[in-house]
């Protein structure tokens, strides 16, 4: 049997697939988030072994893949690393909304080691977003342990002279 | 490393890719790549012993699609392997077949890499993708200028141009290459002003949203002996490392790409690439990455990818050719994207590829996979058998 592709023939049919989840974050995640709802503080995860602080912390380090050794309590300043600014909009499945543009996401090197920090800064202007410029998270009021509890890192007008380039 | 076969690709199908394809439902899209595959190798349906398939399954949100596709893939009633590894699907496909014939499990083994991408939410797939608890606020998709910044913090419109330049390059490729989505003849001028998405990353630097499918059909040495031309795999490696994911810190961290291709080229003897490689299909999600990533997986001291494109000399007609299929930033259907890498590699090497066929003799080509976890996947195909056994 043979169709031939009509017109009337070819229908679109739209669904809408939403899927509500709920995850867990066990102990180590939790207690880092813990620490960010209910002590403003921001707990890393240290290697002795290759001297790696973990953001977010892990159980295992990354490098060594093995245990990594205590907790240690971070800064929540340091600098620029690498940031995007987004001008497009896209969905955020997290809510299913369009996410409103333009926002940026930064990678920051918190102070005290080479701990970094993945998240949203509140500079859009790629004049003012230098790698290596100095960052300040700002937190919530109302903190759930959750990311939200950064609103995001403020960038600052004043250059880390630690601050390596990338490419260097 | 030592092989109990050799395993010659004997048969390659690919569906004219597009960005709509409202005429075809997914089952009788990807119907059309193995009905070519099975016509090119010259064998019937029934031949096949095992199907391995493949897509990301949030893309279209159907979940198992291999069970709805069996009646178009000829499945039914044979064993099957379903993967599902992001960017790099099709190269994982084609990594695990290969391993399925080389072990002596089965003699004739098809892969199957598809997407109908208009059918879901790409970009909210992918940012799905990302850790829940921390990384899906931030994600947006694949989309990301980070590479291009450095660039243009290092060699300003210099890189600009550069970047541009491999788009046009991608889009005069496509025009050759009767399978490709974007067949756009550009130039640098509308590459550099065409919207921005995250900066430096333009619109038309990025790879599009395309449907369609691909299949490669893997076989024993005895079998490879029916077909007049078939090609060899030499060697595949995979590299991912997702959980260390730390760009532009203090601590330098080797790209996948670079760690891959090292160990690919230690275990085959490669000392230079540029000269021991003939073509390279390279997985390049915008033409930011293609200029970086020559760099790395082809070794290259800083500067060298920037004047090789500034040559013109990975132009088909170029020393180096890479993408002269048009690449991934012509065509993406993504869970074929990474197969249709190795197919074109193939196509290649056979001399079938038609008006973008590379004018030269071609003994050996690499064809590599990515996914947006820092995932890498190369695979080395020669024209000659590889492993005399």
């Amino acid at each position: 049997m043979e169709q031939k592709a009509v017109k009337q023939d070819l229908i679109e049919v739209r669904t809408l697939l939403s899927l509500p989840c709920r995850f867990d974050t066990g102990p180590v995640m939790g207690r880092f988030l813990r620490g960010l709802r209910d002590e403003k503080k921001i707990w890393g995860t240290y290697c002795e072994n290759c001297g790696r602080t973990q953001l977010p912390p892990m159980q295992v380090c990354a490098n060594c893949k093995e245990e990594t050794s205590y907790w240690v309590e971070l800064p929540d300043e340091g600098y620029l690393a690498s940031f995007d600014v987004i001008v497009i909009p896209t969905l955020n499945p997290l809510t299913g909304e369009m996410r409103k543009v333009p926002y940026s996401v930064g990678r920051m090197v918190l102070d005290g080691g080479d701990a970094m920090i993945w998240h949203l800064l509140d500079e859009t202007d790629i004049k003012k977003l230098v790698f290596g410029k100095r960052v300040k998270a700002v937190w919530a009021e109302h903190r759930e342990g959750r990311i939200g509890d950064i609103v995001h890192f403020k960038v600052l007008d004043k250059i880390d002279p630690r601050a390596r380039r990338i490419n260097e | 490393m030592k092989r109990n076969r050799n395993v010659a690709i004997i048969g390659i199908g690919q569906t004219a890719h597009a960005g709509h394809r409202p005429d075809v439902n997914q089952v009788e899209m990807i119907h059309e790549a193995v009905r070519e595959a099975i016509e090119d190798a010259g064998i019937r349906l029934k031949d096949i012993d095992c199907v391995v398939h493949g897509n990301m399954e949030l893309f279209e949100g159907v979940h198992q699609p291999d069970m709805w596709h069996v009646i178009g893939d000829g499945a039914y009633g044979k064993p099957g392997i379903r993967i599902t590894t992001g960017g790099t699907t099709g190269a994982t496909l084609v990594s695990a077949t290969d391993l399925l014939v080389a072990s002596g499990l089965h003699d004739v083994v098809m892969c199957i890499g598809f997407e109908k991408q208009e059918e879901g939410q790409t970009t909210t797939g992918i940012t799905a993708m990302a850790d829940p608890i921390w990384g899906r606020e931030l994600q947006t998709g694949a989309l990301t200028g980070t590479t291009g910044a450095i660039y243009v913090r290092q060699f300003g419109e210099r890189a600009e141009v550069a970047a541009a330049k491999l788009r046009v390059k991608a889009g005069n490729n496509a025009i050759r290459n009767r399978k490709a989505h974007l067949k756009l003849k550009l130039t640098i001028a509308d590459v550099m002003n065409s919207r921005m998405l995250t900066w430096p990353l333009r619109f038309l630097h990025m790879c599009p949203e395309s449907n369609g499918a691909c299949a490669i059909i893997f076989a024993t040495e005895e079998w490879a002996k029916k077909v007049k031309k078939p090609v060899w795999m030499k060697d595949h490696v995979t590299v991912h490392r997702e959980e260390t994911f730390y760009w532009g810190g203090p601590r330098k961290m080797q790209s996948t790409h670079n760690t891959a291709a090292l160990k690919i080229y230690q275990r085959n003897g490669i000392v230079n690439p540029l000269k021991e490689i003939d073509v390279f299909e390279m997985y390049d999600p915008s033409s930011w990455w293609e200029l970086d990533w020559m760099k790395e997986f082809l070794l290259l001291p800083p500067g060298k990818n920037m004047e090789m494109v500034e040559k013109g000399e990975t132009e088909i007609e170029g020393a180096f050719p890479i993408n002269p299929s048009g690449g991934v930033v012509s065509t993406n259907p993504i869970g074929a994207t990474a197969a249709i890498r190795v197919a074109e590699a193939a196509l290649q090497l056979r001399g079938d590829a038609g008006e973008h066929q590379v004018p030269k003799k071609l003994k050996t080509a690499l064809a590599s996979g990515f996914g947006g976890t820092m995932w890498t996947v190369l695979h080395l195909l020669t024209h000659d058998k590889p492993w005399i056994l």
